[in-house]
């Protein structure tokens, strides 16, 4: 093969490589970008003031702190359950998007 | 001579363009991939502090069996990614040490929520303080992941 067309075949090659990592490293930003936009809006749904790029570890540390506390309240208390909105099924929708219980 | 010159140029170019890029694209998969799991952690953590506030030990105990899933999930999804630096190998390792402690945190909520279930305070309470025990760890390893990604 011509030397000539092999430079110009490695030239091209690496203009290749360098935008499809380059798309790879965009998507990735993306994704992220999403997900806090995400976390942000479910923020809000939970009444907490919330800061775009809110670290997502530090909030699912204080969730988890947060629940584990009520965990404990809750089975420390000596009052009644509540029976009746404690069913059994039928209860999920909208707990992870919305705000309800 | 000049003709090899340009095609040894080549080549490190091609070296130089891709090999930071794809450590960059590596890094940031693991970032996205533990914000994304700990968003739903969160998620998931939220909905049994509100039945638990609002004296609902059935759906705890359910959101709870919800939140190890996902801790499970999360392992499993991290445990795909290929870090590409030494710093990402590390904040791969603390994270996935913090979803198998909130595997363990879940299984605790789980056991609580049964006990008061049952009408065994005494036991209800002392998973739901080995789950908080748990926690803090989990939280600990969470968040230090998180800043060596950041």
């Amino acid at each position: 093969m011509n030397l000539r067309k092999l430079i110009v075949i490695l030239a091209v090659l690496a203009l290749v490589a360098a935008a499809g990592v380059a798309a790879a490293v965009a998507g990735s930003t993306g994704s992220a970008a999403a997900i806090t936009t995400t976390a942000t809006a479910t923020t809000a749904c939970t009444g907490e003031e919330g800061e775009q790029g809110e670290d997502e570890e530090e909030n699912a540390a204080t969730e988890v702190e947060n629940a584990a506390a009520q965990v404990i309240q809750e089975a420390l208390r000596e009052q009644a359950d509540d029976q009746s909105g404690d069913d059994d099924q039928g209860d999920e929708q909208g707990e992870d998007e919305g705000c309800d219980d | 001579m000049h003709r090899r010159a340009l095609l040894a140029l080549s080549v490190l170019s091609a070296v130089t363009l891709s090999v930071p890029a794809a450590a960059t694209a590596s890094d940031a998969t693991l970032r996205a991939s533990v914000a994304k799991w700990s968003q739903r952690i969160a998620l998931d953590a939220h909905g049994i502090g509100l039945s638990a506030s609002r004296r609902h030990p059935r759906r705890m105990t359910r959101k709870a069996q919800r939140f190890r899933g996902d801790a499970l999930r999360a392992r499993r999804a991290l445990s795909a990614v290929q870090p590409s630096s030494a710093r990402g190998w590390r904040a791969k390792q603390l994270a996935l040490a913090a979803f198998r402690s909130y595997t363990l945190v879940g299984r605790q909520w789980t056991l609580s929520g049964e006990a008061r279930l049952r009408g065994r305070r005494l036991a209800a309470v002392g998973h739901a303080r080995a789950a908080q025990k748990l926690a803090r760890k989990a939280n600990r390893l969470l968040v230090a992941s998180g800043k060596l990604l950041h």
